[in-house]
């Protein structure tokens, strides 16, 4: 059996690597600057002592190409790294011992370099290493071949990379584009960077982030950070939560967005790594709760992907998400001490997020219920003023059921609160558990109608009839007719429904399109699974509407109007409407016109 | 006031944010409701594909997305688009498979479906391959093992790959089901083999391949090969798991077998809420069963007469003391059991659940104090389909 060896066209790789693996062809400057600070934290560990720099000049005369030459003091490359490095895709020259000492090196893939091929068509390397010889000049190009020289001049210890745009990368280069790209990537690297552009020579990044300085106070802290947040940004927030992780050695900060969010609208953070930004939109590393605020961070211990762009997701994010999701909860109890007003503000804004926080831990529960705002009978409070002002909760558990019947129940002094909303029920389960003494009940609609004044043993005789009647025709729709006394007097009818029945008229629903064949699966599956169907029109005794229609003779319009009012019942509890029903609606409310005309 | 598309999709937005859940399952049921009410059929159809997965996610109710699958099969008929065919064909083997569930859909009105399973597969994919899949497991499911095997020799003969048909560890695992059921467990633990030394996997497999093997493993008098599996099947329950509610009670009738009390009537008390309320009788059949297994279990070997567990508020059963008399629990037990064995020999016009009953009885044979040990670190279920 013979051995083979896989045949690679260079070409094509170069171009998925450079096309396809980089999201955005600017990267190519992020690339050098890596392998620039990369070079230069290498020659530190040697012991060395020089004063880094990093230089990148613009040369932009109008009768030659446009060239960046990116250049470092870095610790350089010899002839021998030059063939292995620079000439064999996912050959690293940080993979060797001395990278592995320290943790402080950005790039791993050793395809980095390939990624100028998006904006040139030849890349030129002159490098000399700290560790003696001549310097080495490396010329590759976009067709996969290279060039390798030795050189006889005297070169300054470090690397220079010559690009010339090829057509179309112009726009690169740029004094503007590239002091933008550098402030985008590397705002954070601790070497000082100089743009060299027209004779004149400028510094373009920071070189730390907020939380690399020591401050006299937390406000000058806590106001460089928003500071620093709403430059990253280019927005207010309501407040910045510092963040720390020692799993993947990270910090940062976390900024509380000022408008409403919903859980689904996952936010995006800005992630640095080694003090260089690789990426933008990471959406992984904080818990899934923390959809309320946008981060800023930088890690040394997460692991990149080949692209530099996300995070492997592994057991080190994995504990460093818990950590910083700790760091968000640990703030929002401070908060709790010392500013409460501001937490009230941050929970009227976010209280879904902070609910699923609460649900997940008990004493963060037990803290922060007190805050979370409902819509309630008595307004839009908190749990805590209601349990104070009545003494218990009732609850409802479905937003259309609480509009329903919130304003009649109201009308009779039952104070409710709306639980209809994601989380709600859980939330209130959670409650009962922790306040064992505060009576916490789920209500239904039928519930709160047996809460509701009886009529007279008269004014019973008096509609016993017409009971009767609205029970035979209510009956096609499994529904059974009541009769109450109930303010608002303005409210003819509620109508309400056990689970059963609303599982009964979802294959009620699939019935009307069946076959025979479903449609008898349908009605065995009824049959057996459908114990408690139960719905009611509960009719309001001091309405001025029923009341004339118990007194009317016409049996015809009587029928007509109990139809057309249970199906505004369901309309305004907003149930979907059988075909059978849809027909009342239509052919009902034709013959009340003609019988009126 | 809000667009009503606008709510639809805020909804499912906040759906997005929960584990598969029953809370998940009602808000995705009020955007189905919100999609009828507008009557918009691009939205109910949408709704609806991802109900009945909510459904078989969240687990425990399969009749509430048989309750809505035929409306599916309706739009597809009227629309006759091969997108939306693929859609509903791939739920279309679960719903066929739960309703075997329910006694009082008959037989011929399941073999009736499987037939147009058959055609429908056939005029979009050209194959009855997957037609094969499902007669062999519910006709298994029926105690009709003859015409079991005649579609397991079908099979065989076909071609294995076929675009809808089960993920290959759902494959693998269904043959697995169909050597247990005419009692070849050696030839099912060999063909299992991938499956239990983890080479294939997926959200269900192996967690139903262990629940399977555990009383087959006891009967064969291999305990400690049994306690093996129970274990890690015991490290597949997760918070949300409900997706086949068999294993929780296969675990907590081997917990009973190996006297392992206490662990079981915490299992009970922190997992069973739900089993109580599930309307389908074989899910319920099969919890009495293993229930009562555990429970007779505990009475003869601690001699007490009664127990302290947890119960939900609205069972019959209920009581606010969570004290329960044991003969009374295992009288009640043995009732329910007996109703729906009757129920299911009479729709299955055989005794295989009595068969199941017996056999279910018998597993106290083996009964022996077994040590549980440390708990094996709780195993993330997959997300999708997974095969190395």
């Amino acid at each position: 059996m013979n051995k083979h060896n896989f045949q690679v066209n260079l070409t094509g790789m170069i171009d998925i690597l450079s096309h396809h693996l980089y999201s955005d062809e600017k990267v190519f400057i992020r690339e050098l600057l890596q392998n620039a600070t990369d070079a230069i934290s290498a020659r530190k560990l040697t012991g060395e002592a020089f004063v880094p720099a990093i230089e990148i000049e613009l040369i932009d005369d109008e009768d030659f190409p446009k060239q960046i030459i990116v250049s470092e003091n870095g610790i350089g490359l010899t002839e021998s790294e030059v063939h292995a490095f620079l000439s064999i895709i996912g050959m690293s020259s940080k993979k060797d011992e001395l990278f592995k000492k320290r943790q402080e090196f950005i790039g791993q893939f050793g395809i980095g370099l390939l990624s100028c091929f998006m904006i040139t068509d030849e890349i030129v390397m002159i490098s000399r290493s700290a560790k003696g010889g001549n310097a080495i000049e490396w010329r590759g190009y976009a067709d996969g071949t290279y060039t390798v020289k030795v050189l006889e001049s005297d070169y300054s210890v470090g690397t220079k990379v010559f690009l010339k745009a090829k057509a179309g990368a112009e726009k690169h280069f740029s004094h503007q584009a590239l002091k933008n790209l550098v402030k985008h990537y590397a705002d954070l690297l601790p070497y000082p960077i100089r743009l060299l552009h027209a004779e004149e020579s400028q510094q373009i990044n920071v070189g730390h982030a907020p939380w690399q300085q020591m401050y006299d106070t937390l406000e000058e802290e806590k106001a460089a950070l928003m500071e620093f947040g709403k430059a990253q940004f280019n927005m207010p927030f309501l407040d910045c939560i510092p963040l720390l992780s020692e799993t993947g050695k990270v910090k940062g900060g976390a900024y509380i967005v000022s408008w409403e969010k919903n859980a689904g609208q996952k936010e995006t953070h800005r992630v640095y790594l080694h003090n260089m930004l690789i990426s933008e939109s990471a959406e992984n590393v904080l818990p899934e709760w923390a959809f309320f605020v946008k981060c800023v961070i930088n890690a040394q211990n997460l692991r990149p992907v080949a692209s530099r762009e996300a995070f492997y997701e592994d057991q080190i994010l994995a504990d460093t998400r818990e950590e910083l999701g700790k760091c968000i909860k640990n703030y929002l109890v401070q908060l709790e001490k010392h500013d409460a007003r501001l937490l009230e503000r941050i929970i009227m804004r976010h209280y879904n997020a902070i609910k699923i926080m609460m649900l997940n831990d008990d004493d963060f529960f037990k803290l922060m219920y007190k805050y979370i705002p409902f819509e309630t009978t008595a307004g839009r409070i908190t749990l805590d003023k209601f349990i104070k002002q009545f003494g218990s909760i009732q609850y409802v558990g479905d937003v259309n059921d609480f509009r329903q019947i919130s304003g009649i129940a109201t009308a009779q002094a039952i104070q409710l609160v709306n639980a209809g909303y994601v989380y709600d029920v859980e939330f209130m389960h959670k409650l009962a558990t922790s306040m064992p003494e505060i009576p916490i009940i789920a209500v239904s609609p039928k519930e709160i109608t047996q809460q509701f004044d009886e009529l007279s043993p008269a004014e019973h005789k008096e509609v016993f009839d017409f009971i009767d009647l609205a029970n035979t025709v209510l009956e096609e729709f499994n529904c059974q007719a009541d009769l109450k006394k109930f303010e608002p007097a303005n409210v003819p009818s509620i109508y309400y429904h056990s689970d059963d029945m609303g599982f009964l008229r979802n294959i009620s629903f699939s019935k009307e399109k069946s076959d025979g064949l479903w449609g008898g699966i349908l009605d065995a599956l009824m049959e057996e699974t459908v114990k408690n169907a139960d719905a009611q029109l509960c009719f309001n005794y001091n309405n001025i509407l029923i009341k004339n229609l118990i007194a009317l003779d016409d049996i015809e319009v009587k029928l007509l109007n109990v139809k057309i009012l249970y199906i505004q019942a369901l309309l305004l509890g907003h149930h979907p409407l059988q075909k059978k029903e849809l027909d009342v609606l239509t052919n009902g409310l034709l013959k009340l016109m003609e019988k009126v005309i | 006031m809000e667009n009503y598309k606008t709510t639809y999709k805020n909804l499912l937005a906040s759906a997005e944010s929960l584990s598969y859940s029953d809370e998940r399952v009602a808000i995705i049921e009020k955007a189905m409701a919100l999609a009828d009410l507008h009557q918009d059929e691009d939205l109910q159809f949408k709704v609806r594909l991802q109900y009945i997965r909510e459904v078989q996610e969240a687990g425990g109710y399969p009749e509430k997305y048989m309750a809505v699958f035929p409306w599916l099969l309706a739009y597809i008929d009227d629309k006759n688009d091969l997108w939306d065919m693929y859609q509903v064909l791939w739920y279309y083997k679960w719903v066929t498979g739960s309703m075997t569930s329910f006694p009082s859909i008959t037989k011929t009105q399941i073999i009736n479906a499987l037939e147009d399973l058959k055609n429908r597969y056939r005029k979009v994919t050209g194959s009855d391959l997957v037609y094969h899949d499902c007669c062999r497991s519910i006709l298994g499911d029926l105690g009709d093992w003859e015409e079991a095997k005649k579609h397991h020799a079908a099979i065989e003969n076909l071609h294995s790959r076929e675009m809808l048909r089960d993920c290959k560890a759902c494959v693998v695992n269904n043959e697995v089901s169909y050597w247990v059921g005419i009692g070849e467990v050696e030839k099912a633990l060999e063909v299992a083999t991938p499956l239990l030394n983890s080479n294939l996997s997926c959200r269900s497999v192996p967690h139903t391949t262990y629940r399977r093997f555990i009383p087959e493993l006891l009967v064969l008098n291999r305990q400690e090969a049994a306690m093996e599996m129970a274990k890690k099947l015991f490290a597949l329950v997760d918070e949300s798991d409900r997706d086949d509610y068999t294993k929780n009670y296969t675990l907590l009738g081997f917990m009973g077998i190996t006297q392992n009390f206490e662990k079981g009537i915490d299992f009970f008390n922190a997992r069973f809420e739900n089993a109580f309320k599930v309307r389908s009788k074989w899910s319920k059949f099969h919890f009495y069963l293993h229930a009562r297994l555990f429970f007779d279990q505990y009475k003869q070997v601690t001699e007490n007469e009664n127990i302290s567990i947890k119960i939900p508020e609205k069972h019959t059963l209920f009581h606010a003391s969570n004290n329960y008399n044991l003969d009374s629990l295992i009288a009640w037990f043995d009732k329910e059991i007996n109703e729906i064995e009757a129920a299911f020999n009479k729709r299955n016009g055989n005794d295989y659940f009595s068969k199941k009953k017996a056999f279910g009885f018998s597993l106290a044979n083996y009964a022996k104090k077994m040590e549980w040990g440390e708990d094996l670190a709780k195993v993330e279920k997959e997300d999708d389909d997974y095969e190395e």
